[in-house]
């Protein structure tokens, strides 16, 4: 994941980590909306295919979800967007500046867990994928 | 498609029962979600899309769960209504808000708590409710369909069907003045289309089937406003004239049933009645024409049917004919209450235009519902859709009343708690909304099941339908509009229902019921039993009588001699013209299938007529005596007519008293004969011999005439319980048809049944046999609105008797249970067990009687409005009322008896133990 154009209202880090430890679903779906925008089934789809369809989300879950995250401020509604082929009957997601940082904050948390892992010689690290030291 | 139209409706409203903190625009943010999901799997696979339908319904009750958990984080403790906490002024308000809140959630769970501790309470209750809005919403699904649902196009009130009007009545529209309209650059209508019904043999792969459809002017899609799903639809420019490019515009069911969903459709050739057509587009799925019911399979543009059929010069420039339905879209500015007098300058030119067919004509707007049906014909749903409601209504009152029943009893046996509660301070307030929340719970839940029993049942509903040779496209399960409204009846009958238990029972003077918890039974609360008990016996009794006089009507109309002999008849319609072939020998084609079917194994005799009686198609004429060529004032004498070939009368086994029967020598070119009935004959030459007489078809008295050589006994021609009607008959030779059936007299009706397509294929392979069956099942399927009144007047009477003997066995072992302390009393006095049951059981029949009675008026009042439905029975039917009471008596003793006995055998020494 790109560490982001930083938002120009960058909240203090410890605001962040106050967040932290994400879900790992609100990190599946915070992920999804790091790099575009979505709506609510664009949301659906995109979590479904990132977990080779293993994560199947009904509405009314993801929407409890996406009220929370709404709640914590780590992504907002727009109400215009830029994303291509727009549809105005559906409502699209964003990232917020402080849902960046907490995403960068828990990718952080997580590189050490797992390398902690990989000192014990749980995983290697190096056959992981993606996840570069 | 169906799987999406049903789930996404039901979603939305699930939504709103289990979401309830949810805004409308959240909800349908989130079934719009859910709709493009289930969209997208339904792309891949039905089951995909069906599992994720089932997971987004499992995961409704997680998100109530949610919800309540939420609310009471957010209102954190109802420290508020403790005595001695102090409450800050500057929230008091928020914080009473949050108390409301969750007092309402605790009351919730209260209920639920209380609803699974008295089970046998909870599922009666249930049981009852769900039955009376599962009936309610089923019935009004089905009203919903026949009556009230509109065509699936944009704007649709904006959509009127435009009738001719003159002193005959509503009639359509023929082409020249359709085309006269159309031709207006008028403000008052933003469009105006016409359209008919046609049936066409579509020939795909060597094999021809009939289908349904319509010609249609090139308005049309514009019109409707119905786009394609596929391809395009055709416009007023490229199809209005003759010469036009022979297109066809296809609906999606027959695309899916004769094509397999070929992606490939469009541009494509396909064969109607052997003429080549070009597939134009596929019509939205949704769309099934504009005919009520019917759905339709293709579209055709008028002119290139003309053209391919070679429709005789000037068809078009008749301005007195009737064959064309009009519908127009008024402009934005015109609704239909205000738009008649915007149609009269348009009637003024037609009349112009045409003063001697157009006389006196004006222009009739139906909105589309009405319309849809026909003007004539509405009469008779709309009677039996209010009856059908009327009916739900009162199953649903027997239902609630039920519950109420049950409900008082329970607040019988609740004074002690209430009286307790009361003196610790609660406010009655608090008590009686605590009550009332527990009859909203009921209902909810009893809403719910009633609401998936009748999704579950609506298919068996659609089977009620008449047996039509088309496709009967009338989707009958309750939509989210019934849904709704069901929603609110079930709250609604919660609140009137609970709230009186809830008065009586909150209404408690602490000493006396603390005093002794074994008093006496309440005499108010007896008192409301009663009257509950009463209205229900009433209301299951007017319905049980009400069935009794529609299968009475039924048995009567089944008894009806139809003048005709039924048994031994196969009947099968066929329609030469769907060989699209203008030279087709028609008259050759029919000798060649009379003498094909006589020399079938057991055929006794066999027959072709335009027309059979009791048939789902008929003809009028107008007829007139005709008498040294004097012109009379009156109107005529109308008439059923067919052509029929020689030996009609015989196949049919219909005695032709007087006269001779048409011959082989009745050609075109001899002299135009007639057969008449009996009752024509008597209406036109009343007390002489009809043989040899002249009549016309038309006023004017030189008009051709035809000279009657035979009279046949009466028979029923349109409906098996009409009074006599006068009909008459030509030669099949002078007055030849392409639609047309086959009648046949054998006594092995299944095997010609079965050889009949054969036979068709040999003379010609063009022409198929669109609706084969006997005359029996003919006649029976005549019968279908009868069966249907009766089917639900029974279905809803028995649910009726079911309830109120549910809802009295209840109340009396209630009743029993609460007297027992009173019992033992008696018995230790002495009373016997015979005493205690007499006593018991004169209480129930006592009020039974009270009940009965008001129920006998019940269905007197119900019969008389039901006096045009009823054929051979008297609205007073003393018959269907003994069988009523008597039903309801064997019913009411056994409710009654059970808990009584039980009663008797209380033992004194335990019921009286403190």
């Amino acid at each position: 994941m790109s560490s982001s154009n930083a938002s120009p209202a960058l909240r203090s880090h410890e605001e962040a980590l106050r967040h932290l430890p994400v879900k790992p679903v609100d990190l599946l779906v915070m992920l999804s909306l790091a790099s575009e925008e979505l709506h609510g089934y664009g949301l659906v789809k995109a979590i479904q295919e990132r977990t080779n369809g293993q994560v199947v989300l009904v509405p009314t879950n993801l929407y409890a979800m996406l009220r929370r995250l709404q709640q914590t401020e780590l992504i907002v509604r727009c109400d215009a967007t830029a994303a291509p082929n727009a549809d105005d009957r559906r409502r699209y997601y964003r990232l917020t500046g402080l849902g960046h940082v907490v995403l960068q904050a828990e990718a952080e948390r997580l590189r050490n867990l797992l390398s902690a892992a990989d000192g014990q010689g749980l995983i290697d690290l190096g056959s992981a994928g993606g996840v570069s030291r | 498609m169906s799987l999406q139209r049903l789930a996404v409706p039901a979603y939305r409203m699930a939504l709103i029962a289990f979401l309830p903190r949810s805004s409308t625009v959240e909800r349908e943010e989130i079934v719009q979600c859910f709709e493009d999901a289930v969209v997208h799997r339904r792309a891949d696979s039905r089951v995909a899309a069906a599992t994720y339908v089932a997971r987004s319904f499992a995961s409704l009750p997680k998100a109530l769960l949610l919800t309540i958990f939420q609310s009471f984080e957010l209102t954190k403790s109802d420290a508020a209504e403790r005595p001695g906490m102090p409450v800050q002024p500057t929230n008091r308000h928020s914080a009473q808000q949050e108390t409301t809140m969750s007092g309402l959630m605790s009351d919730f769970k209260f209920a639920a708590r209380g609803l699974a501790r008295r089970p046998v309470f909870a599922g009666l209750a249930l049981l009852s409710l769900a039955l009376g809005i599962g009936a309610n919403a089923s019935i009004l699904g089905m009203v919903d369909a026949v009556l009230w649902r509109t065509l699936p196009v944009p704007d649709v009130e904006q959509v009127v069907r435009v009738f001719q009007t003159d002193e005959r009545g509503h009639r359509r529209l023929s082409y020249a003045n359709y085309r006269l309209l159309a031709d207006q650059p008028d403000t008052a209508l933003d469009g105006i289309m016409a359209h008919r019904l046609q049936t066409f043999g579509l020939g795909v792969n060597d094999r021809v089937s009939v289908v349904h459809g319509e010609l249609v002017s090139g308005t049309y899609f514009d019109v409707l406003q119905v786009e394609a799903q596929q391809g395009r639809t055709f416009t007023a420019a490229e199809t209005a004239h003759t010469g036009a490019a022979p297109v066809v515009v296809l609906s999606h069911d027959l695309w899916v049933r004769e094509f397999d969903q070929d992606p490939n459709i469009v541009g494509t050739i396909v064969r109607l009645n052997d003429h080549s057509f070009q597939v134009f587009g596929i019509a939205e799925a949704s769309f099934n024409g504009t005919k009520f019911g019917l759905g339709m399979d293709l579209w055709v543009p008028i002119w290139a049917w003309a053209d391919a059929e070679q429709w005789t010069e000037g068809w078009n420039e008749q301005a007195s004919g009737s064959s064309w339905l009009a519908v127009a879209r008024l402009s934005s500015d015109l609704s239909l209450r205000n738009a008649e007098p915007a149609f009269e300058p348009l009637a003024a030119r037609l009349r112009d235009a045409h003063p001697e067919a157009n006389r006196d004509l004006r222009l009739s707007l139906f909105g589309e519902v009405e319309g849809g049906i026909s003007p004539h014909a509405a009469g008779i749903p709309k009677l039996i859709g209010t009856l059908a409601l009327a009916g739900s209504a009162l199953v649903l009152f027997v239902a609630c009343g039920n519950v109420a029943s049950l409900l008082f009893a329970k607040a019988i046996g609740r004074r002690h708690e209430m009286a307790i509660r009361y003196a610790m301070g609660v406010r009655r307030a608090r008590l009686i909304r605590q009550l009332l929340v527990e009859s909203v719970l009921l209902a909810m839940l009893g809403g719910a099941l009633g609401l998936a029993a009748a999704w579950m049942t609506s298919g068996v509903l659609s089977t009620l339908t008449p047996n039509l040779p088309y496709r009967f496209a009338v989707d009958a399960s309750p939509d989210f509009s019934v849904a709704l409204i069901c929603a609110l009846i079930a709250l609604s009958s919660a609140l009137v229902f609970g709230l009186a238990p809830a008065l009586q029972a909150s209404a408690v003077d602490p000493a006396s019921a603390l005093g002794s918890a074994r008093t006496l039974s309440s005499r108010r609360g007896q008192r409301g039993l009663s009257v509950v008990v009463v209205c229900m016996v009433a209301f299951s009794l007017a319905s049980l009588v009400t069935t009794g006089l529609l299968l009475r009507s039924l048995d009567a109309v089944r008894d009806v001699a139809p003048g005709f002999e039924p048994a031994g008849r196969v009947v099968a319609e066929f329609d030469v013209s769907l060989a699209g072939d203008p030279n087709l020998d028609v008259p050759g084609f029919f000798d060649a299938l009379r003498s094909k079917v006589a020399e079938w194994p057991g055929v006794e005799a066999s027959a072709v007529s335009s027309l059979i009686p009791l048939g789902d198609r008929a003809a009028s004429a107008q007829l007139f005596a005709h008498e040294d060529g004097l012109t009379y004032e009156d109107k005529g004498t109308e008439s059923w007519r067919a052509s029929i070939s020689p030996g009609y009368f015989a196949a049919i086994g219909t005695e032709l008293t007087v006269g001779r029967d048409f011959g082989l020598h009745d050609q075109a070119n001899g002299e135009p004969v007639v057969i008449v009935n009996s009752e024509l004959a008597e209406l036109l030459w009343p007390k002489e011999s009809a043989i040899g007489k002249l009549v016309r078809f038309q006023q004017s008295a030189d008009a051709q005439t035809f000279r009657v050589v035979g009279v046949a006994a009466n028979s029923r021609y349109l409906f098996l319980n009409e009074p006599p009607r006068p009909a008459i008959f030509r030669p099949l030779a002078q007055s030849p048809r392409g639609q047309a059936v086959l009648i046949a007299n054998t006594q092995h009706t299944a095997g010609l049944l079965e050889a009949l397509p054969e036979i068709f294929s040999a003379i010609d392979p063009r022409v198929p046999v669109i609706d084969g069956k006997t005359m029996d099942e003919h006649v029976e399927s005549s019968l279908w609105m009868f069966k249907l009144g009766a089917k639900l007047a029974g279905g809803l009477g028995l649910m009726a008797l079911v309830l109120s003997a549910a809802g009295l066995y209840g109340v009396m072992a209630h009743a029993v249970s609460q007297r027992r302390f009173e019992f033992g009393v008696r018995a230790a006095l002495g009373a016997t067990q015979q005493k205690l049951v007499t006593m018991m059981l004169s209480r129930g029949l006592r009020l039974s009687l009270v009940g009965a009675a008001l129920g006998v008026g019940i269905a007197l009042a119900l019969g008389s409005a039901m006096g045009s439905v009823l054929y051979g029975v008297s609205s007073t039917d003393p018959v269907s009322m003994a069988a009523g009471v008597l039903a309801l008596a064997v019913v009411v003793l056994l409710a009654v008896l059970l808990p009584s006995l039980r009663a008797a055998r209380l033992d004194p020494s335990t019921t009286l133990k403190p």
